[in-house]
């Protein structure tokens, strides 16, 4: 069994001399603070999946922290950084929440208080399940395009989305395919046999990551035709992050980082294609039987040749 | 105004839970959800330094490296848990003390010690 004996230790002595955080306001130190805040909120749940995505975001923001001033010319706020992000991936890999929120709120002591509100970069307040779209696990079915929709926003444009493919104001494709989902209830996606589609595309269904990747601004042209013709792609784009109901992306430069709430187009290969911005959202947001009459399917090998170059 | 009157005047004016309740702060009682709550309260702690300079008047020899009988034993104090022999602990150290002091206590289970003597 290994033994340590330290002369010093940077991130004992930090705490020994009262937790005192680094001086200044960059971008990353506030961004930091909530994706830390939210971590620690998200491992009090025990929620697996979101702890991994903000594991994630917190070691990208880290990433830019040690390389910002102050900690960048401070090598002893570096070595705290680096032994309280390692600690935490630790816990996080181990499984062991408690210790996880509890190295979230300590990592977090480092970095001063935001003077500002949370904003559209920031990692939005973690919202357990029940919570993301005004109580429930998953909409209700949505069964004919006269049904009310729900009170709350975001459940109400979902619910607006399965109505738009049942009314035929737009069509889903399968995305390994693009032709007539073979696992939809058709007239649920928008077609109204296997090889007549109603309306426009405005997206895919991937039967096996059983998600919607969405045409923001057709989707959004969709759903007003039902009934709800202020909305925005914008403004519906935040609404489902902010709700953790849709997939979003950190784009990290050199000296930045940005949230872009949607995802990169890909082409049927997995390269991205001409920078195309889309939605990704799953499908059990919606009920189980929303899209689908059949169990989700496996993909078959799909052989991708090598670059020559 | 010494550390202590600093301190007991900043803890009248907040209602600090360790003075109310100390014992999640012993760590020869509890358990390590316990102890792993109390640094949070800490970390968190609008008297903190406060707390921390009281704690530095009682152990002035306290260090933040070495095994030193100047250090607090078996408490947590100003955010720091200090094992039985006074050394500093972070919180996945402090998980390890735990399971060797058998004070992790699973869901619906006594503490690993408690079933151990029973």
């Amino acid at each position: 069994m290994l033994h340590v004996d330290r002369a010093w230790h940077r991130a004992a002595t930090w705490a020994h001399h009262g937790f005192a955080p680094i001086d200044g306001g960059a971008p990353v130190h506030g961004q930091l603070y909530f994706a830390l805040t939210e971590l620690a909120a998200a491992a009090d749940a025990a929620d697996l999946e979101v702890c991994d995505d903000l594991i994630l975001e917190v070691g990208v923001l880290a990433d830019l922290l040690v390389r910002t001033e102050p900690v960048r010319g401070d090598p002893s706020a570096t070595s705290v950084v680096v032994e309280l992000w390692g600690e935490l991936q630790r816990a996080a890999g181990s499984k062991e929440f408690e210790v996880l929120a509890a190295q979230a709120v300590l990592l977090r002591r480092l970095l001063p208080t935001p003077a500002r509100a949370r904003g559209p970069h920031d990692v939005p307040r973690y919202l357990i399940t029940a919570d993301r779209f005004g109580g429930g696990r998953h909409l209700a079915l949505v069964a004919s395009a006269e049904q009310l929709p729900p009170a709350d926003p975001a459940a109400a444009f979902l619910h607006g989305l399965a109505v738009a493919l049942l009314a035929g104001h737009g069509h889903l494709v399968d995305a390994d395919t693009g032709e007539c989902p073979q696992e939809g209830a058709l007239l649920a996606v928008g077609w109204a046999t296997a090889n007549r589609p109603k309306g426009p595309t405005i997206g895919a269904i991937d039967s096996v990551d059983q998600v919607l990747i969405l045409d923001p601004h057709r989707t959004v042209q969709a759903v007003r035709s039902t009934g709800h013709p202020d909305i925005t792609a914008t403004a519906v784009a935040h609404l489902l992050v902010d709700r953790w109901l849709m997939d979003s992306t950190l784009v990290v430069d050199e000296h930045q980082v940005l949230r872009e709430p949607a995802v990169l187009r890909t082409d049927t290969a997995g390269a991205p294609t001409d920078s195309t911005w889309a939605w990704r959202i799953p499908t059990m947001v919606w009920a189980p039987t929303q899209f689908t009459d059949r169990p989700p399917r496996t993909r078959t090998l799909r052989a991708i040749p090598n670059d020559p170059a | 105004m010494g550390p202590r009157d600093d301190l007991s005047a900043a803890a009248l004016r907040f209602r600090v839970p360790c003075i109310d309740d100390p014992s999640g702060w012993d760590l020869d009682l509890g358990t390590l959800t316990q102890w792993l709550a109390a640094l949070r309260t800490c970390w968190q702690c609008p008297v903190l330094r406060q707390c921390g300079q009281l704690r530095d008047a009682h152990y002035p020899r306290g260090s933040a490296t070495r095994r030193v009988a100047g250090n607090p034993r078996s408490v947590i104090w100003a955010g720091v848990a200090y094992s039985e022999d006074g050394s500093p602990m972070d919180p996945d150290t402090l998980r390890r003390y735990a399971r060797r002091q058998g004070r992790i206590q699973h869901p619906g289970q006594a503490t690993e010690a408690a079933a151990r003597q029973a």
